[in-house]
């Protein structure tokens, strides 16, 4: 996919701060559209992300993606917020590309992971989308030590020709804001 | 005045001297060693100046923040008329931390435990059934205990638990130019800035090896490799970490005295706007303030969102990065440590300037700083397990044509050469056999061991 470096401008932050906080203050139950779709992406993410196969993974993401692990546990501003991750694709794609050079220190060995997600809600939001909250357990194996990271998990779906793509992830760790160890692959 | 030798751990003073060598060779169990760990929490994060926070992070009155100042927990709080002060949380009645909260704005403290209640100048304010105390109780001694030292340099406040450290100035010394170069890069209008709280990272390591790390460029180009083959191979030249190339280049390492080093890389980088990596928004957010503030203008405000070129390190605790993010080193063990990254936003500058400059203090910690920590922890680990091996080499620059001083006393070596480090070491020595015991205002003096 393309990279559009221009597409994080401030109507994007807006939207995407305006979508946290609708997220977030969801009470009424979901009716589940598109349950059985956004379930397929999800999980088929998570195996793709556990795999380490980054680059089919990038493929599920849209063009004007961002990849955001809030540092903070209570606001969402990433305007005014350093971040563990904020990321635009064209930062996702030298992440991914760094894991790839064979010379990262903090992933030889790399990383094994395996995540449960859970708790998935759905709801439509404007222009087609799809809202989808769900739980994320996630454990990491590396060097004999097995670290488990726990969490809410926000997509944006949307349809590109005909298939749910990613074009928002949010994923807020319960220690967001504590001192954090070696997050060095994708969560 | 209890001696050192009393509080010190089993190492009679002068030990020390054997195991820092003026040929560059450091010991490991300065690594590894929970003795000589706990010493250095008294003698060194308890007998330094040592950074506490900037004072934009507790801006109103009765604003609090807590810290830890070589494991104690503190609390540092803005009173009622503007001054800072650094209390321990802990209660002088039966030891409970008082308060537990990050951060806050409060002008009392009370104890969860019975109900004592501070001043949020550490004063003892009252005391539940306060009749069942006798005469003797002395409320002047029963309060949070306040740091004997505290001064605020520019924004940054320091303080010390040594009633005679030596004054702020002084101890900054030479690096003080530094200092206020990276502060001045900042102080943009009359709103002074904001500081914003960034990544936290922990790792399983001796506080020392990031503190020895962000005085060493020799390890750039191979820690970071994977950083800079990742660069050239999207960006092309010219991004971070393509100015060291060689070893042979205007770039100094310098060591200014009191533990303080410095690595120079101005000489090598012209336009930090141009260096910095691809940030998400760069291009939108770069245009905006063009379109509003003219090129030149727009370009003065834009250089502040790159690499500055400056790793200043105020020993302990404190590293400047010079483009407004700095990081505080937190020691929790021999083997364990926090590194805390905070970033200055200028608060006249344009907003789209301000979330660049956050954008900017992420890639990093994001790229490469990973890299430094998976190295902390291997050298962790070798350290504590090869007793065969006991020495560290930071001799590089010793005994060449390399290393200079300067008219101010300041050392300068090559780029790459560990000067700054090895400086860091022997002030290490210095402070680990002064003589002077940590001590609190406000509390009932100790009458045998500190800690």
């Amino acid at each position: 996919m393309s990279e559009n470096a221009r597409y994080l401008n401030e109507a994007r932050y807006a939207a995407l701060i305006e979508g946290t906080q609708r997220a977030r203050s969801r009470v009424t139950p979901s009716t589940f559209p598109h349950r059985d779709a956004a379930e397929a992406v999800l999980y088929l993410e998570a195996r793709l992300l556990d795999d380490g196969r980054y680059e089919e993974w990038l493929e599920l993401l849209t063009g004007d993606c961002l990849y955001w692990v809030p540092a903070e546990a209570k606001r969402g501003d990433p305007r005014h917020e350093a971040c563990v991750n904020f990321d635009d694709r064209r930062r996702l794609l030298d992440r991914v590309a760094l894991l790839r050079t064979g010379y990262l220190h903090a992933q030889t060995p790399p990383s094994r992971t395996s995540r449960t997600i859970g708790n998935v809600e759905t709801w439509e939001v404007q222009g087609g989308a799809l809202e989808v909250r769900s739980s994320l357990t996630l454990w990491m194996y590396r060097q004999g030590e097995t670290t488990p990271y726990a969490g809410a998990q926000e997509h944006e779906l949307v349809q590109v020709k005909g298939a749910w793509r990613i074009r928002q992830k949010t994923v807020r760790l319960l220690n967001s804001d504590a001192p954090l160890g070696n997050i060095t692959f994708i969560l | 005045m209890v001696s050192v030798s009393e509080v010190a751990p089993p190492q009679a003073r002068g030990h020390y001297d054997g195991l820092v060598r003026a040929d560059g060779r450091v010991h490991r169990t300065l690594f590894t060693d929970s003795d000589i760990f706990k010493h250095e929490m008294l003698k060194i994060f308890g007998g330094s100046w040592v950074f506490l926070l900037h004072e934009a992070e507790i801006p109103a009155v009765h604003d609090f923040k807590t810290i830890t100042v070589g494991r104690r927990p503190v609390i540092v709080s803005r009173n009622e008329d503007g001054s800072i002060v650094a209390l321990l949380n802990r209660c002088p009645h039966r030891g409970s931390m008082v308060c537990s909260l990050e951060r806050g704005n409060a002008a009392r403290f009370q104890c969860p435990y019975h109900g004592w209640t501070f001043l949020n100048n550490g004063e003892l304010y009252g005391v539940p059934y306060r009749k069942g105390y006798g005469p003797a109780f002395d409320k002047r001694k029963r309060g949070l205990g306040r740091f004997p030292r505290l001064e605020t340099y520019r924004g940054f406040v320091f303080g010390s638990l040594n009633p005679g450290v030596e004054a702020l100035t002084e101890w900054l010394g030479p690096a003080r130019e530094i200092f206020d170069w990276c502060i001045d890069q900042e102080n943009l209008g009359p709103r002074g800035v904001s500081v914003v709280k960034g990544m936290t990272m922990v790792y399983r390591g001796n506080w020392k090896l990031q503190n020895d790390n962000n005085g060493d460029m020799y390890h750039a180009p191979v820690t970071h490799r994977s950083t800079a083959e990742m660069n050239l191979a999207r960006h092309g030249t010219g991004k971070t970490l393509d100015h060291f190339k060689s070893d042979n280049n205007p770039m100094l390492a310098k060591y200014f005295g009191h533990g303080h080093k410095l690595l120079d890389q101005r000489p090598s980088i012209d336009s930090p706007w141009e260096r910095a990596r691809p940030l998400p928004g760069r291009e939108v957010m770069g245009d905006a303030v063009v379109q509003r503030l003219g090129e030149a203008a727009a370009r003065a405000y834009l250089d502040l969102t790159g690499r500055s070129g400056i790793n200043l390190v105020l020993y302990p605790n404190l590293m400047m990065m010079g483009h407004g993010t700095f990081a505080v080193y937190e020691p929790l063990a021999v083997d364990c440590t926090n590194v805390r990254y905070y970033t200055a936003l200028i608060n006249d500058a344009p907003p789209e300037v301000n979330t660049l400059r956050i954008r900017f203090s992420e890639d990093f910690n994001n790229v490469a700083a990973r890299d430094d920590n998976e190295i902390f922890e291997r050298i962790q680990t070798a350290l504590e397990d090869v007793p065969e091996m006991p020495w560290l080499d930071f001799s590089k620059g010793l005994d060449t044509d390399r290393e200079r001083v300067g008219e101010d006393g300041a050392v300068t070596g090559n780029i790459s050469d560990e000067t700054g480090i090895r400086g860091s070491y022997a002030w290490w020595k210095t402070l680990m056999q002064r003589d002077f015991t940590p001590q609190a205002l406000g509390v009932e003096a100790d009458e045998g061991r500190s800690r």
